[in-house]
């Protein structure tokens, strides 16, 4: 596997190979440990915690990073801003890619994975939220499926079917956005049944908003931060459009973050509001939400505003950084770190070194093949024989 | 037959039948639902309980659970807080609220009458039966876990030391003792009666009743009756339920009812977006197109501007060229008389003049 | 519907999921819908 991952020019033996490759080793053998021995056998789960940091980040993370995809593509074909063109491939394989390791991710948590389908074939537990993600996710991923395949296609050189597929884009776009509202929101709604089990600062029956803005913000900072990482990464295989554009998309998408985030700020305060919980804030729980308000929100919005006014695209880059994090440390919140807070310590989860392992593996596979990819497809770059074709 | 045991609550007579059930509203219908009626339930007198564990015991018999570490008999077992687990389908906890003598409360699943565990399962694994137990299929349950995230009582629990079968393990009322006419295990084993047994109607009209008839013994609450939309499992007890580690800031709105909102919003977003982003797409469209047409309508006038332009730079460099060759050539007729006399000067002072008629400068101008 | 419904979960499963599947319906039929409603554009794609 390592010499067809390996980027033209580079030795095997660079310190995110070795670091890759150890993961990998480690991820294969408590893959087998975990379907041979069962949950059990890796995972810190308990009755009180039935989920842990495979759905907490894995699933939840995963989903909301996975959030460029449809970001990018509705801003370039819905909302007319063309000149994004040239960043749509890259954040459609990513989104693509995010929402099959969920899956992956999924077979590994779920008691019984090869009854994946029953939710469609026997189940219809039309009532929960859980059925919705499922059928989005099922039905999104075919999508991102399709979004991408014109990439393979020029790849593979199948001109008909490239271009049959590239007739259906706008068709696609419109089917990913409805879609991705839907689950993105659905995530949190999940939590809707459970009101006396999430910490009241970050339960709300606005949840399903929040989680559906915030995805747009962890969309928007992806499609930054993998474009600040992959520029100097796979320079050599970008296109002479996507290099032109480059700058103005970061910049774009610093504006629309900065003020989505802002938006995000203002109503998670009426969530406050609406519970009527402000003497909360005083507690502990209260500090460690009003950290995620200023330094995992209103800090990036800041930091996107100055680096777009000031052009610096380093403080746009750290505020990437910085609201991808809040992504996280806000999923972990509603699904792990505040729920069932009021357990005593020695009733709470803390995740196993082996389902840690599990979850870096998932983000290392992730990594090697998109850099496959990139290395070999026409991603940042339109195939010769199609440039003049969108 | 154990039904006859005074553990079995009779239709008492039609003291409160349907009095104040549970009620669930439905937001989209206005209607209430009020539970399946007949159905069963039990009542936990917390007052009356000793925590002798032996509906455990009973419990662990008529389930075939595994055996515990500690008899059913030892009772040191109730030092620790403990909760249900996929071998104990119930347990029962010591409490010491102040100044008061010890507590004993008894969980279990409490067979909701509008289960979490129910609404949240996106195969059906769980079922409200129409008597009353909330019984689960282990045939079809993908082990997602989801119920128990979503019980607010904390009661179901998961087999994960098993790799290929696990289930989600809880207490099933007894259905299938209640199928043949026996009372639940634990019912049957309680020799205090703290459990009674019997039409959740008529339950609940004992515990009013009970509440009633000891003033200032009981809380004056019938725990179950409206929490999360009420539960087939009901409560009374001689001391605030918070003391007995249950909890009661539930509120009674049911999982399904919280659940009802966000549902609805799910087929409003499929049929009303698609239609705002072909709105925004066309309008996108709209707007390329024009200026489309502009850019073409700016280009057809400077490629006019510009032809005329080249015209009028054609004929200027037409006439100056024209000049230019004019006095070109009359610079080299000059030369040329010039040369010639000069030639003929030189011929008139040389013997041998050169070949004469050779020009020096070119003159093809 | 004849059928009476005891409690909300039955009647939410059972309204559910009809409206699921008009939600795959009309999925569908909106797309049908759009290609009948931009067949006689001039350039219907790109
Ligand atoms: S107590 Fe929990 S497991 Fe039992 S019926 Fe209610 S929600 Fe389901
Ligand atoms: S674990 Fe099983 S019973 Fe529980 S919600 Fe998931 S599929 Fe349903
Ligand atoms: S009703 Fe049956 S299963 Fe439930 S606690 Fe009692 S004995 Fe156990």
């Amino acid at each position: 596997m390592n010499e067809q991952i390996m980027a033209p020019k580079k030795g095997l033996m660079t310190p995110f190979n070795i670091g890759a490759a150890i993961i990998v080793v480690a991820g294969i053998i408590i893959t087998i440990l975990r379907f041979t021995l069962g949950l059990g056998a890796v995972t810190n789960l308990s009755d009180y915690y039935p989920w842990g940091i495979w759905i907490g980040f894995d699933l939840m993370v995963g989903v909301a990073l996975a959030a460029g995809g449809y970001v990018t593509s509705s801003a370039c074909y819905l909302f007319g801003m063309k000149r994004y063109h040239a960043a749509v491939r890259p954040a459609i394989l990513t989104g693509f890619l995010g929402y099959f390791f969920v899956v992956v991710s999924l077979i590994y948590d779920l008691g019984r994975p090869w009854r994946l389908p029953y939710p469609f074939l026997l189940g219809w537990g039309t009532t929960s939220m859980l059925f919705e993600v499922a059928f989005c996710v099922a039905l999104y991923l075919t999508v991102l499926f399709l979004e991408f395949s014109p990439v393979a296609l020029e790849w593979l050189g199948l001109k008909k079917a490239r271009n049959l597929v590239h007739k259906l884009t706008i068709l696609l776009t419109i089917l990913g956005v409805v879609l991705s509202t839907l689950h993105q929101s659905s995530l949190g709604a999940l939590f809707i049944p459970a009101p006396s089990k999430l910490h009241p600062l970050w339960y709300s029956e606005y949840i399903a908003v929040f989680f559906f803005v915030s995805s747009i913000v962890a969309g928007l900072s992806m499609v930054i931060f993998e474009g600040a990482i992959s520029h100097k990464a796979l320079h050599h295989r970008m296109g002479k459009e996507y290099l032109e554009n480059h700058d103005d998309l970061t910049l774009g998408f610093a504006k629309a973050a900065s003020m989505v985030l802002a938006g995000y700020f203002t109503i998670k305060w009426v969530g406050v509001a609406a519970g009527n919980h402000w003497d909360l804030l005083a507690t502990g729980y209260g500090l460690w939400f009003l950290v995620e308000m200023f330094g995992f929100i209103a800090l990036p919005s800041v930091l996107y505003a100055v680096g777009v006014r000031e052009k610096k695209f380093g403080v746009i880059k750290i505020a990437a950084v910085i609201s991808v994090l809040g992504i996280i440390v806000n999923r972990l919140n509603v699904s792990i770190i505040c729920f069932n807070w009021y357990l005593p310590s020695a009733d709470r989860y803390v995740p196993s070194w082996m389902e840690v392992v599990i979850s870096l593996f998932m983000v290392t596979l992730i990594m090697l093949v998109f850099r496959f990819i990139a290395n070999r497809m026409p991603l940042f770059d339109t195939h010769p024989d199609y440039r003049d074709n969108h | 037959m154990s039904l006859s045991r005074r553990s079995f609550l009779f239709g008492l007579g039609a003291a409160g039948t349907g009095l104040a059930v549970g009620k669930t509203a439905s937001a989209s219908t206005g209607k209430e639902f009020t539970g399946y009626p007949d159905s069963y339930g039990v009542l936990h007198d917390i007052s009356r309980c000793v925590g002798c564990r032996q509906c455990e015991g009973a419990c662990n018999t008529v389930n075939d659970l595994d055996a515990p570490e500690k008899p059913f008999t030892d009772t040191s077992v109730l030092d620790t807080k403990r909760r249900t687990g996929q071998e104990s389908f119930t347990v029962v906890n010591r409490f010491e609220p102040k100044g008061k003598r010890p507590h004993f409360a008894k969980i279990q699943c409490n067979h909701c009458q509008e289960p979490a565990c129910a609404s949240v399962c996106f195969v059906r694994a769980f079922k409200k039966s129409p008597e009353g137990p909330v019984v689960y299929n282990p045939d079809i349950c993908v082990g997602c876990r989801y119920c128990m995230v979503a019980c607010p009582f904390d009661v179901p629990a998961y087999e994960y030391d098993k790799a290929f079968s696990p289930r989600v393990r809880k207490c099933t009322m007894c259905a299938p003792r209640i199928a043949e006419g026996k009372l639940p295990g634990c019912v049957e084993a309680c020799p205090k009666e703290a459990l009674v047994f019997g039409k959740r109607d008529d339950l609940l009209a004992l515990a009013k009743e009970r509440i009633k008839k000891h003033p200032g013994r009981y809380i004056d609450h019938v725990y179950g009756e409206k929490e999360m939309g009420g539960t087939a499992w009901l409560y009374i007890s001689d001391v605030p339920f918070e003391e007995v580690g249950m909890r009661t800031d539930l509120g009674s709105k049911s999982a399904p009812a919280l659940t009802s909102g966000a549902l609805g919003v799910v087929p409003m977003v499929v049929g009303l977006w698609p239609v705002f982003l072909t709105g925004m797409y066309g309008m996108t469209k709209r707007r390329e197109k024009v200026a489309a047409q502009d850019q073409k309508v700016a280009v057809t006038a400077a490629v006019q501007e510009a032809e005329a332009k080249a015209a009028q730079e054609l004929e200027v460099c037409r006439a100056k060229a024209k000049t230019d060759q004019e006095k070109a050539l009359a610079k080299a007729d000059k030369e040329r008389e010039a040369a010639i006399a000069k030639a003929l000067e030189e011929a008139a002072t040389k013997e041998v003049p050169p070949e004469t008629d050779e020009t020096p400068h070119g003159e093809e101008a | 519907m004849t059928h009476e419904f005891y409690t909300l979960y039955d009647h939410m499963l059972h309204s559910e999921t009809i409206i699921y599947m008009i939600m795959g319906i009309s999925l569908v039929a909106f797309t049908l819908y759009w290609f009948f409603i931009t067949g006689r554009d001039d350039n219907a794609d790109d």
